[in-house]
């Protein structure tokens, strides 16, 4: 409660996130139709009571979709932001301790991946390694975390010279007790705004995929269902649009949201 | 002070913990995309640090010696020069594990910003169980409760589950000395220990420094800028300028005849809290500011603000003379060749 | 007898925050001539600053602000428009602070901030007028070598020297009142007493009036007329600076007075048997209430449970205490 009257983004975003997830967990039972079934309509259909967001041109329910779509965005999400976090410690938090030789390779590294366009190096690797699932969560967290790591290393660099590393040392801890224990938790709380950024990045960047048919064929995504509308949105078909569109859009700023409230609660400056 | 015509007998007779001789720390800058200067940051010292004794070492900002607690903690390797801890040498002792376990528990230190050495993200108990967690001892919660009860923390119970920032600064110093004492070590060395605290908690501090120390029969290295703070405390008391000692002897020595003319000067600028005291009228002062520690003066490094300097003083470096048994200044004046 | 420069009356300070509010400063009346010293001094946290910046309009827009009266120099500041405040901050009151490096502004040289101050007060000025007068100004805070310094850069200035660019800026509008906020604290020995003899200097040049804020009591006895010891957002105790010194009477100011001079004359350890009376209790947690001393006051009756009121002893002396 205390964390909430300090930050109107985080109640917000809160309350936006967690009814999308209720109405993603409760698909099954909202809905008894199959996303990925052609038929249920002849043909393009407005909405109707029958169908609460209408039909594509091959009779997909597009209400069903859109539901299971939110299952597909946020695993695809969560799962690959965690491996992106994960990667990023991995490689920032013994760069900025350690420093010196093992410091500058990782950021060559780093630099590497930060200086190429990330979208398209995304689609060659999909292209190359297979639209499933899992690969598609591997490709976008290999792809996404330089820019954490960077994170993680700058913010280590800078708590490793307060002082109490220094009495961590003068007791005799060991390296791995000083970053896991002693760092780490201080510098999570940038890191963990920074990866609400990068899940709605993914959100985005999987919507983006199989909006250009490089997504799970087996999957219901918004990405998808938006790649259909853009032709039946030519013969008036604008329920396939909009509705997925919503979706995205309330998802993408809910999660924004969730970071500026992150950031609120963990920047004792922000609040006066 | 009668004791201290034995004392320097006694003192003879006592274990060294610490030599140190001819330490040098020099930090490379860059001043441009080719070239590079060194700060000297210490620049050849030395110290003969006895068991049982308040060590001090005092100097004004920048005179170095952070640096040099930096290096007896092993958190710094000398540039030049040589440590040694029980008589054998620092780097061989920190390069073996168990013997640097060993170090860990008998060195301790307190740092001068009780602020950030402590972390924000822990309790007072998470901070006291980890020197037990270090070395893998067992952790009671009885043990961590003395603890707290010794720095005069009370109810410990209450203080426990506190995070820093529910801490006072004077409430914050306590504990670092608390996980100082954790380990029972045999010295603790104290960089600025009262620097960040108001004038009425430093007293209580220096007070709790004094108990603790007759309790426990510690060493205590204590490095500060606040000159009168010592008067208290000290044994043995080191003057630094400029990365260099420049008068070192027993402490009653230092304070009332003081032979340097930067020891003399700092004294004399202490306000005294006094308003009737002649001095608290005049104040009397020392011009200048301290040197560049990049390219530091010539001959002797305080001549450009020394009142009694004549011409040897920008040609030739002083000496180190003793003038007295332990009581050693490195001044012309004092060189009666 | 001198005029009266600025006299403050019933000040309360309160910060209003989300979570909490502060009353930072409760009913602190005081004044000062024109001329004199004044110091408060009180440990940290007790409103010292706080009341400076209530002085000079700079509190945070969230800090509310009530007092019976605060006039500076005849005029009504209490309830000045901006228009008036900007005017008398600028030019009548100054302050200078414990960290001027933090207050100087990081990208541009000394000599260009020197030269804005003076243009903040003369725009017509010629810039080798200003340039003749930065240098004027850095010889009068005695820098060595003012013309290599106009051209140096915040951050190569050390504590002291950044101190004295600071206050060159701050006479060069020839105030008629400095605040001094805890201005050597950050400082070395040696620099911290050529710094109050500085300021000394300038009071008796300008007939400067300077109210020192800070929480070492040693430094007063050299600067100083009037002392107000200030607690938990209160005045203690006031009186002349013998008196303070001589006899002084709050149990607060006492322990002040004591550790400072164990600590000056190096019997910190014998402070304990002489403190007996003011013993540091144990914190607890709960309310207080009455005085606010309570808690670590052992001369304390049943009577302190109700708020003393600042009784007006002889002479200058005021005391907040039950028991005098
Ligand atoms: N890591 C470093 N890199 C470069 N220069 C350094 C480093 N640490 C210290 N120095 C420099 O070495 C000199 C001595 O620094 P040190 O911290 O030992 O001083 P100090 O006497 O402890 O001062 P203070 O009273 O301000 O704490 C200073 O000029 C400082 O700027
Ligand atoms: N900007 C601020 N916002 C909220 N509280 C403040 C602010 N400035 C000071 N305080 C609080 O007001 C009280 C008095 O502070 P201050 O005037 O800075 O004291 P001093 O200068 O004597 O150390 C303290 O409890 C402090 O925490
Ligand atoms: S050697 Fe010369 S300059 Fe140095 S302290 Fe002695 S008299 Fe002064
Ligand atoms: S009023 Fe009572 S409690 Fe307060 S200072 Fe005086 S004696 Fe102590
Ligand atoms: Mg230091
Ligand atoms: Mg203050």
């Amino acid at each position: 409660m205390f964390l909430f009257r300090r930050s109107r983004s985080l109640t917000i975003s809160l309350i936006l996130l967690s009814s999308i997830i209720f109405l993603g967990l409760t698909a099954g039972i909202l809905t008894d139709k199959d996303p990925l079934k052609t038929g249920y309509s002849q043909g393009l259909t407005p909405p109707s009571p029958q169908f609460p967001m209408g039909t594509d041109q091959l009779g997909r329910d597009v209400f069903s979709w859109t539901l299971y779509g939110i299952r597909t965005a946020l695993f695809v999400s969560l799962v690959s932001t965690s491996l992106t976090v994960l990667i990023s410690i991995t490689v920032g938090l013994p760069a900025g301790y350690f420093g010196g030789k093992l410091d500058q390779l990782l950021m060559r590294v780093t630099d590497f991946f930060l200086s190429i366009p990330r979208f398209i190096l995304i689609i060659f690797a999909v292209i190359i390694f297979g639209p499933t699932l899992t690969n598609i969560i591997l490709i976008l967290s290999v792809f996404s975390w330089p820019t954490i790591a960077r994170i993680v290393r700058a913010e280590v660099l800078s708590i490793k010279e307060r002082e109490y590393v220094q009495a961590a040392k003068v007791l005799g801890a060991g390296n791995f007790d000083i970053m896991f224990n002693e760092i780490l938790p201080n510098v999570m709380p940038p890191v963990l705004v920074a990866s609400a950024l990068q899940m709605s990045d993914a959100i985005l960047a999987e919507a983006g995929l199989s909006f250009l048919g490089l997504g799970d064929p087996n999957m219901a995504s918004w990405g998808r269902i938006l790649a259909i509308a853009r032709q039946a949105i030519y013969v008036g078909g604008w329920w396939t649009l909009a509705f997925p569109s919503i979706f995205i859009t309330i998802t993408v700023l809910s999660v924004n949201l969730l970071a500026d409230g992150l950031n609120d609660i963990f920047n004792p400056k922000s609040i006066r | 002070m009668q004791w201290l015509k034995e004392g320097s007998v006694l003192a003879n007779m006592r274990q060294t913990i610490f030599l140190i001789t001819g330490l040098k720390k020099y930090y490379m800058v860059k001043t441009g995309l080719f070239s590079k200067a060194y700060i000297k940051a210490v620049d050849g010292v030395n110290f003969h640090i006895r068991e049982g004794e308040t060590y001090c070492i005092v100097g004004e900002s920048g005179s170095g010696k952070t640096t040099v607690t930096k290096m007896l903690l092993g958190l710094e390797q000398p540039t030049e020069g040589k440590i040694e801890f029980l008589g054998k040498d620092l780097a061989k002792i920190l390069s073996n594990n168990s013997s640097a376990k060993e170090f860990r528990k008998n060195v301790q230190a307190v740092f001068q910003d009780p602020y950030s050495s402590l972390n924000p993200r822990k309790t007072v108990k998470d901070i006291l169980e980890k020197p037990f967690k270090v070395h893998n001892s067992v952790i009671e919660e009885k043990t961590v409760v003395r603890l707290l009860e010794e720095v005069g923390l009370t109810p410990a119970k209450e203080f426990l589950p506190r995070y820093v920032h529910q801490l006072s600064g004077g409430q914050r110093q306590r504990v670092c000395i608390a996980r100082a004492l954790a380990l029972k070590p045999k010295v603790v060395i104290l960089d600025e220990p009262t620097a960040a605290l108001d004038v009425t908690i430093k007293a209580q501090i220096l007070n709790l420094l004094i108990d603790l120390k007759e309790k426990y029969n510690l060493t205590y290295v204590i490095i500060s800028h606040e000159l009168p703070l010592l008067k208290s405390i000290a044994d043995k008391v080191s003057v630094m300028y400029a990365g260099k000692v420049v008068e070192e002897g027993p402490a009653e020595r230092i304070f009332n005849s003081p032979k340097h003319p930067y020891t003399l000067g700092l004294l004399e600028s202490i306000p005294p809290p006094d308003p009737k005291s002649a001095k608290s009228k005049t104040l009397p002062t020392l011009e200048g500011e301290p040197p560049s520690p990049v390219n530091p003066p010539k001959g002797c490094r305080f001549h450009p603000r020394c009142p009694y300097r004549f011409n040897l003083c920008d040609k030739l470096e002083p000496k180190e003379i003793e003038v007295f048994p332990e009581h050693r200044v490195s001044c012309h004046l004092l060189d009666k060749k | 007898m001198a005029e009266t420069l600025l006299k403050v009356e019933d000040l309360n300070v309160e910060y209003v925050l989300r979570e909490y509010k502060v009353n930072a400063v409760r009913n602190v009346s005081f004044y000062i001539n024109e001329g004199e010293c004044i110091a408060l001094v009180g440990e940290s946290g007790s409103g010292k600053s706080t009341v400076a910046m209530a002085v000079m309009g700079l509190l945070p827009p969230y800090a509310k602000i009530s007092a019976k009266k605060i006039t500076f120099d005849g005029k009504d500041i209490l309830n000045a428009d901006e228009r008036l405040m900007t005017e008398i901050r600028g030019k009548d009151v100054t302050v200078i602070f414990q960290d001027p490096i933090s207050y100087l502004n990081p990208i541009i040289s000394v000599g260009e901030q020197i030269f804005e101050a003076l243009m903040a007060h003369n725009p017509k000025i010629s810039s080798n007028e200003a340039h003749a007068q930065a240098i004027e100004l850095l010889k009068k805070v005695r820098i060595a070598d003012p013309e290599r310094v106009l051209k140096m850069y915040p951050f190569q200035l050390s504590g002291g020297m950044a101190q004295r660019v600071f206050i060159a800026m701050a006479i060069s509008a020839k105030p008629k009142l400095l605040i001094a906020d805890e201005p050597t604290t950050a400082l070395d020995l040696t620099i911290q007493s050529q710094i109050l003899k500085l300021l000394n200097n300038l009071r008796k040049e300008y007939n400067l009036s300077i109210i020192l804020i800070t929480h070492d009591l040693s430094l007063t006895s050299y600067l100083a007329d009037r002392i107000y010891v200030m607690y938990n957002g209160q005045v203690v105790e006031e009186d002349s600076v013998e008196g303070i010194f001589s006899n002084p009477i709050h149990p607060y100011t006492k322990t002040l007075i004591l550790s400072s001079q164990a600590i000056y004359l190096g019997e910190v350890k014998r402070l304990r048997e002489k403190m007996a009376t003011i013993t540091e209790k144990v914190e607890n947690s709960y309310t207080i209430k009455g005085c606010d001393f309570i808690r670590k006051c052992s001369n304390y009756s049943l009577e302190c449970e109700k708020e003393p009121p600042l009784i007006e002893c002889n002479g200058l002396k005021k005391v907040r205490c039950w028991r005098i």
